[in-house]
């Protein structure tokens, strides 16, 4: 079924947009939550909750792109599950890798009480990436949004390993640079 | 803010970032050296390449006059043709501004997926990677074990394979990737990469079949071709059989001719037929009912009038090339001498009808809707009516096995260039061989392989590539 038609069933309540979305972006979607997770039914557990939001949101939402719709929110829900799960304890897997790169950027900031305004700091992620080369921009979604391991993201571009975490690594630093002038980072 | 709140923070990236991350080419990269260190020659020198690349597509299958006829793509039919063109002239007269314009033109039509037609001009015209061709891989996917075989692309192509190679799918025991093919989720063909000394070795495979001796085609369709429903078919293309190449049978295609279907209401009938096929006890040729008794096969020009040969079209844009239709038997198969069964007589005379066989009262050894096991009366005496004569076992004549294993070494050693596939088909009493030249000269060098002069049935085909 194409997208158009499930967005279409989802807007008309019918249960088939559950089914149809299941059968087409499933075994995506299932990828992406235990490529975070590192979990079949952590994974499993979200990617149910993830088809109960679409179900809830779409209406009124109308995606453009029905697939980054939904790796998105089974993307955001592994997160917020994973944080649940490991809140006290070192994490598991590539995630922990991947947060104990992104604490460089925010290094020393655990202790402060800021508010972070959500939206605003993904709007400075947006532009940031947007600013890369879009090599380095590929590289750097691949790594930490998708929390994809070096290796496989060397693979995937066709770049030596310690290349990939070369350039990595300089993109980390130029972004805590950007977090500091947004003031992020203090 | 904590490593855990950035991390959460780019879970809001938007669409185009995550696709573009996905592309997992080396198309930006390509681009960004192009304009660095080559300026406006290189681009030239890349833009001609993948022209180059582009030229000389074919009509595929269901396109029985481009078979019959020498004719290739013209220059400028694609678009990164006339992009070319429109570039060489503006190397000429315009500005940087211009040329810009235009390089964007091409990278977008290098980034968008590539479909069925743009595959077709990627396979051998000269110059073919046949260590790729000769390549067979087994890869896991959805339970079940598919079988790929590799396809005689060109070399001029592997320059497009590789930015158009997505998702990894698999690593061969060679060390080579099977990837996706960037932008789809199906999985007909997969570009095959792996790194050498001399830059990667770069090749396209396409499905041929589940390893298992029983499937439902649906499971095919589902989960190698991504076709969920008849919404995701657009069109069925339906092509007269070409088994019989004579001036007579081709005759007879020409009368059959080519009718696109293209309305719901009969993809959806075609649809729930193609959902009840299964491959039962890994049938094959043998069991086509093909030929007679005594050994001889059904008469050629019968097997036209009642052969269909169906191309369905995805919604994406990719064709699904490999289903033919036998109406002496009332059987779905494929190239690879995959047999179907599960039709019953009630949907065959239905098909039959929807693909234009005449005659659809007279089909034989078809079993009623009870599964009775009920033969049904023909009217051709030269076809037989006793089902065992479909599952009679059939040796190949040893002389034809030899002669198909010369002919496929002598490809191998590029003796034989013009030589695009050799095989046993439907004329079991044949080896069929297809090239892609009408030179006496070639062709002599082909025929003289064959001693006693009845064994090889050739045909010319210029864009037929796949070695089977």
């Amino acid at each position: 079924m194409t997208d158009e038609k499930i967005i279409d069933s989802f807007w008309e309540r019918r249960e088939e947009a559950i089914r149809e979305t299941e059968k087409k972006y499933g075994a995506y979607c299932l990828q992406v939550a235990q490529g975070i997770l590192h979990d079949e039914e952590d994974a499993s557990e979200c990617l149910n909750d993830a088809w109960l939001k679409a179900w809830n949101s779409i209406p009124p939402a109308r995606p453009e792109h029905l697939k980054c719709y939904l790796v998105r929110i089974v993307r955001n829900l592994a997160v917020s599950k994973y944080r649940t799960k490991f809140a006290k304890k070192r994490g598991q897997g590539e995630v922990a890798l991947v947060l104990e790169e992104l604490e460089e950027c925010v290094a020393g900031q655990a202790d402060v009480e800021a508010l972070i305004d959500a939206s605003q700091l993904q709007k400075t992620i947006n532009v940031f990436v947007r600013a890369l080369p879009a090599k380095d921009a590929n590289l750097f979604v691949a790594r930490y949004f998708y929390a994809e391991s070096i290796r496989e993201i060397a693979k995937h571009h066709f770049l030596a390993e310690n290349n990939v975490r070369v350039r990595l690594s300089r993109m980390r630093a130029k972004l805590k640079k950007e977090l500091e002038k947004e003031g992020y980072v203090i | 803010m904590t490593g855990a709140d950035l991390f959460e923070g780019f879970g809001g990236l938007e669409d185009d970032l995550l696709i573009r991350s996905r592309k997992k080419g080396r198309l930006e990269g390509q681009s960004q050296i192009l304009w660095k260190y080559g300026g406006m020659a290189a681009c030239l020198m890349i833009l001609m390449g993948v022209a180059v690349t582009f030229r000389g597509g074919r009509e595929p299958r269901w396109g029985q006059e481009a078979q019959e006829s020498d004719a290739t793509v013209k220059d400028g039919e694609h678009p990164l043709n006339a992009l070319g063109e429109t570039l060489e002239n503006t190397n000429a007269t315009g500005g940087r501004e211009e040329k810009e314009a235009i390089f964007t033109e091409v990278e977008k039509e290098l980034a968008r997926p590539l479909n069925s037609e743009d595959l077709r001009t990627l396979l051998a015209l000269d110059g073919a990677n046949l260590e790729m061709a000769t390549k067979a891989y087994t890869v896991s996917v959805g339970g079940h074990r598919a079988d790929y075989v590799g396809i005689a692309t060109s070399d001029k192509a592997k320059a497009t394979l590789l930015e158009h190679a997505g998702e990894v799918v698999a690593d061969s025991e060679e060390g080579y990737q099977l990837r996706k093919l960037m932008g789809h989720e199906d999985l007909q063909y997969l570009v095959s990469v792996r790194e050498a000394e001399n830059g990667e070795m770069v090749g396209l495979l396409k499905f041929e079949k589940f390893e298992e001796m029983d499937y439902s085609y649906r499971e095919v369709l589902e989960t190698i071709f991504h076709v969920h429903g008849a919404e995701d078919i657009v069109k069925v293309v339906v092509s007269p059989a070409s088994m019989d190449n004579t001036d007579e049978g081709r005759t007879i295609q020409e009368e059959i001719g080519t009718r696109f279907i293209e309305d719901e209401a009969v993809i959806s009938e075609i649809w729930q037929m193609l959902c009840g096929l299964r491959r039962e006890g890994g049938k094959t040729w043998e069991d086509l009912g093909l030929f007679e008794e005594e050994g001889n096969p059904v008469n050629l020009r019968e097997q036209v009038r009642r052969g269909r040969y169906l191309t369905l079209v995805t919604a994406d844009g990719m064709e699904i090339d490999t289903l033919k239709y036998t109406g002496i038997s009332g059987r779905f198969y494929e190239y690879g001498g995959i047999v179907y069964d599960g039709l019953d007589l009630e949907q065959t005379k239905c098909l039959e009808g929807l693909l234009g066989i005449d005659g659809s009262e007279n089909v034989v050894g078809l079993k009623d809707n009870a599964g009775a096991g009920k033969q049904e009366g023909h009217g051709m005496s030269d076809i037989p009516v006793d089902e065992d004569n479909y599952r009679e076992a059939r040796s190949y004549d040893a002389e034809l096995e030899e002669l198909q294993e010369k002919i496929s070494k002598a490809m191998m050693n590029h003796e034989l260039p013009f030589v695009t596939t050799s095989g046993i088909r439907e004329n079991p009493d044949r080896l069929h061989v297809t090239v892609n030249t009408r030179d006496e000269a070639e062709l002599a060098k082909l025929k003289a392989y064959d001693m006693t002069g009845k064994w090889l049935e050739i045909e010319y085909n210029e864009g037929q590539a796949m070695w089977e």
